[in-house]
C-alpha cells in the first residue's frame, strides 16, 4: 500500500526526532544564481515545539526500515512500528515548499539503514545534489553520516551538505557492543575522522572563495546519556577528545528516553534525565565558551556533576583560592570563572572598567546578575561577611537560597516544618 | 523648547540638524504620534522634514562612528520607546560636541539606555528573521503579515532580498500600517489595509503544523521553556501556534 506524503511526514518526523541536533549555524552560503536560499551564519529558530526545542530545519528520516537492532533506538528492526520510505522527489519538495514559506532554515535528513551504509549514503546524498545542483537551493544541508559508509560517498556528501554528523550514540565502547551489536566504535571513528580530515585538507594553504565548500559548518555528533552506565567524567572526557582531537562543532547530549521493553535499558517508567543532560549541556559550554578543560568540570574523585548546582558554581566552590576575584584588576578569563557572571556581562565589564570604576551600580544597570556572583567578589560596598564564607557554608547558604520555592502560607495549615511566626528569643 | 517631527528617522534628524543649526535649548524631541499635551508645556515647535539636512547629519554621525555603533543608534530608534529621542539626542549633542571616543563607554549615560533599546530591537528583528511565515497566494506572490514590538520591518528585507531573488514577496506589519513588497530583487513599500485577513493557509501549511506536531516529544513537555523561546504574542501569525489554547501557557 503506497502512503501519502503526509502519512510519511508524519511517520519520519516522529521517527526523527530523538535526535537533538537542530543548529543551523555556522555556514555562510550565498544564494546560487538563479536559486533560492542562503546559509545564514548565525543560525536561525524558526519555531519552538511543545517541549521548548527550537525547529530550525525540516528534521525527517528517509527511510525508518532499519536492518539494524539497536536496544535503544524505536527504530530497531524488532519494533513493531509503521515504517515509510521517501522517494528522493518527495524529500525536495517538501524542503523547497517550506523553505520558500520561511518555515525553516534548509534539511536535516538522516535515514535508517536500508540495505547496507553506502547504499544508504547514496539516497542521502541524492536528495542534497538534487537540491543543490537542480534546484540550485542555498539553504542549509545536514546529512547523517551512516555509520560504516565509505569514503566515496563522504566525499560527495561533503560537497553538497553544510554540515555532517556520525552519531557515537553510546559514551563507552563496551555499552555500544552490548547496545548495538550491527555497530562499534571503529565504524563511527573511520568517517568522522576521514571528514576531519578531508575539511582540514580544504581549509589548507589559502583557501579562495573560489575553492569549494567542504563541510562548511564541520561536523557534530549525538551521544545518549542515561541508557548506560557512563560517568559524566567519561563522557565528558569523551566530548573533549572530539573537540580537540576531530574538530567537532558540537557534541549533543540526548537524556535517554525509553521507548523500548528491553532487559539491557532502564525500565520504560524511567523519566528522562532532563536535569543530567542539562547539567552536561552547561558542562559542555563551559569547555566551549568560557575556556575550561574538561577535568576542572569533573575529575576521578568527582566523576559526576553536581545536580544541585551548575558546574561553573561547583568548580568555584571547590576552588576557594581564586576568589574573591577584583572585577577591576581581573583578567577577563579569570571574571569569566565568576559563576553567574556571562560571557555577555564579562565583556561589559572589561570595556567598562577602560573609562571608570566599576561598582555596584554600574553592575547593577549592565544588568549583571549578582545573586551568585556577589559572594565571589571583592567590592568594598559588598558585606564583607559574604566574601569569607568557607565552601561548605557557601553551598548550604546556596542551597537554601535555591531550594525555598515561594508559597503561599495557608492559615489551616498544620503540617508547617517551622512555625510561621518565629518565636520570640 | 519641545521640538515635533514627522514620526520618520529623516524627521528626527532634521530636528537635531535644526537644533544644531538654530542653537535651540530643546528639552524633548517627541514624535507627532506621539505627543501628548502636557499642563506645563509651552507650544511645541513643528520640524518640517528635509532629507538634505538630515543626510547631512547623518554624514557626521558616519564620520564619526564605526558601522556597529551606528547600527546601534539607528536601531534604538526603532525600538520607538518614549524618550528614546531625548537619549539619542543627548548621544548626538555629546557626539558632535566632542567626538566619538565617549562611545566605546557601555556604562555612559549617553549610551546604555541607547544599547538596551538597540538589544533588544536586535532581539526581536532575529527572532522575526525565522518567524515570518509567508503563505502563497494564487498569483505566486509570498504574503507575510507581522506584528512586531518594534519598528522591525526595514530591518529584515536585506535578508529576505538576499535569500529570494527569484521571488515576489511582501511583509506587511499590520500594527504599523505597512509594508514592503519584492519584484526581482527591487524593494517597494505598499500601503495594503485589509490585504489578508487571518492565514489562509494551503497544502503545505497543514503538512506544516502536522510537522510541527509530530515532532514533539511528548516525555519532554516543556511550555513554559516553549512560551519564553516563542511568546505568544507572535502567535497569531504563525499558523502551527495560531488558535491555540493561550491560557495552556504557564507562567
Amino acid at each position: 500500500m503506497q502512503k501519502t506524503i503526509a502519512e510519511k511526514l508524519s511517520i519520519l518526523s516522529a521517527a526523527a526526532k530523538y535526535d537533538v541536533s537542530c543548529s543551523s549555524s555556522g555556514s555562510r552560503r550565498a544564494t546560487p544564481q538563479g536559486g533560492m536560499g542562503n546559509g545564514a551564519s548565525m543560525g536561525i529558530c524558526h519555531s519552538f515545539t511543545e517541549d521548548g526545542r527550537c525547529i530550525s530545519l525540516l528534521k525527517i528520516l528517509f527511510s525508518n526500515a532499519c536492518r539494524y537492532d539497536c536496544a535503544y533506538c524505536v527504530n530497531r528492526r524488532s519494533n513493531d512500528v509503521p515504517r515509510a520510505t521517501f522517494e528522493v522527489d518527495e524529500v525536495v519538495e517538501l524542503t523547497l515548499g517550506f523553505y520558500e514559506r520561511n518555515y525553516i532554515e534548509g534539511l536535516f535528513l538522516s535515514s535508517g539503514v536500508i540495505r547496507d551504509p553506502d547504499s544508504t549514503m547514496e539516497l542521502l546524498v541524492r536528495v542534497a545534489w538534487k537540491l543543490r545542483h537542480v534546484y540550485r537551493f542555498g539553504g542549509y544541508i545536514h546529512l547523517k553520516a551512516i555509520p560504516g559508509a565509505s569514503p566515496e560517498w563522504l566525499q560527495r556528501a561533503g560537497e553538497v551538505a553544510d554540515r555532517l554528523s556520525v552519531n557515537i550514540e553510546v559514551p563507552s565502547e563496551t555499552s555500544l557492543k552490548l547496545l548495538a551489536p550491527d555497530k562499534n566504535y571503529a565504524s563511527v571513528y573511520t568517517p568522522m575522522n576521514y571528514i576531519a580530515e578531508r575539511k582540514l585538507e580544504y581549509g589548507a594553504g589559502k583557501p579562495s572563495r573560489y575553492t569549494p565548500k567542504f563541510v562548511p559548518a564541520g561536523q557534530t555528533t549525538q551521544m545518549i546519556v542515561g541508557a548506560s552506565g557512563e560517568s559524566d567524567l567519561q563522557i565528558l572526557r569523551l566530548a573533549s577528545g572530539f573537540y580537540s582531537g576531530q574538530h567537532l562543532k558540537r557534541v549533543y547530549y540526548s537524556g535517554y528516553i525509553p521507548v523500548n521493553e528491553d532487559k539491557r535499558l532502564p525500565v520504560v517508567t524511567t523519566k528522562p534525565p532532563l536535569l543530567r543532560e542539562h547539567r552536561l549541556y552547561q558542562a559542555d559550554w563551559l569547555m566551549r565558551f568560557y575556556e575550561f578543560r574538561y577535568d576542572e568540570i569533573v575529575d576521578e574523585s568527582t566523576p559526576h556533576l553536581d545536580e544541585r548546582f551548575d558546574p561553573k558554581l561547583g568548580w568555584a566552590l571547590r576552588h576557594p583560592e581564586f576568589f574573591p576575584v577584583d572585577l577591576n584588576t581581573a583578567d577577563y578569563s579569570l571574571i569569566l570563572r565568576i559563576p553567574g557572571i556571562g560571557v555577555r556581562s564579562a565583556r561589559l565589564i572589561v570595556s567598562g572598567r577602560r573609562f571608570s570604576r566599576v561598582g555596584l551600580d554600574e553592575l547593577k544597570k549592565m544588568g549583571v546578575a549578582l545573586k551568585r556572583a556577589k559572594y565571589f567578589i571583592y567590592h568594598r560596598e559588598l558585606p564583607i561577611g559574604l566574601r569569607t564564607l568557607y565552601p561548605e557554608m557557601l553551598t548550604m547558604r546556596l542551597l537554601a537560597e535555591t531550594k525555598t520555592p515561594l508559597q503561599q502560607l495557608s492559615l489551616f495549615d498544620t503540617n508547617l516544618e517551622r512555625p510561621a511566626v518565629p518565636a520570640l528569643s | 523648547m519641545t521640538l515635533l517631527y514627522d514620526d520618520s528617522f529623516d524627521g528626527f534628524l532634521t530636528a537635531v540638524f535644526e537644533a544644531f543649526r538654530l542653537h535651540l535649548p530643546v528639552s524633548r524631541i517627541v514624535s507627532e504620534s506621539r505627543y501628548e499635551v502636557s499642563l506645563f508645556d509651552e507650544e511645541p515647535h513643528r520640524i518640517v522634514t528635509d532629507s538634505s539636512s538630515a543626510s547631512r547629519v547623518w554624514t557626521g554621525i558616519v564620520q564619526r562612528l564605526d558601522n556597529d555603533r551606528v547600527a546601534m543608534l539607528y536601531g534604538s530608534f526603532l525600538s520607538e520607546l518614549t524618550g528614546i529621542e531625548d537619549h539619542l539626542w543627548r548621544y548626538l549633542a555629546r557626539l558632535f560636541r566632542e567626538g566619538g571616543a565617549f562611545a566605546a563607554n557601555p556604562l555612559a549615560p549617553e549610551v546604555l539606555p541607547l544599547l538596551k533599546a538597540a538589544e533588544a530591537v536586535k532581539r526581536e528583528q532575529h527572532r522575526f528573521l525565522g518567524f515570518v511565515r509567508f503563505q502563497k497566494t494564487e498569483e505566486g506572490l509570498l504574503f507575510a503579515e507581522i506584528e512586531p514590538q518594534y519598528d522591525v520591518l526595514l530591518l529584515l528585507v536585506g535578508h529576505f532580498r538576499h535569500r529570494y531573488p527569484q521571488k515576489r514577496w511582501a511583509i506587511f506589519d499590520s500594527k504599523r500600517g505597512k509594508g514592503v513588497l519584492c519584484e526581482n530583487g527591487e524593494v517597494c513599500e505598499i500601503q495594503i489595509p485589509d490585504f489578508h485577513k487571518g492565514y489562509q493557509g494551503d497544502d503545505f501549511c497543514d503538512l506544516w503544523k502536522q510537522y510541527y506536531n509530530s515532532v514533539t516529544i511528548a516525555e519532554r513537555k516543556n511550555l513554559r521553556l516553549m512560551c519564553r523561546e516563542l511568546p505568544r504574542k507572535y502567535w497569531a501569525h504563525l499558523p502551527e501556534r495560531a488558535g491555540r489554547c493561550p491560557v495552556c501557557c504557564p507562567k
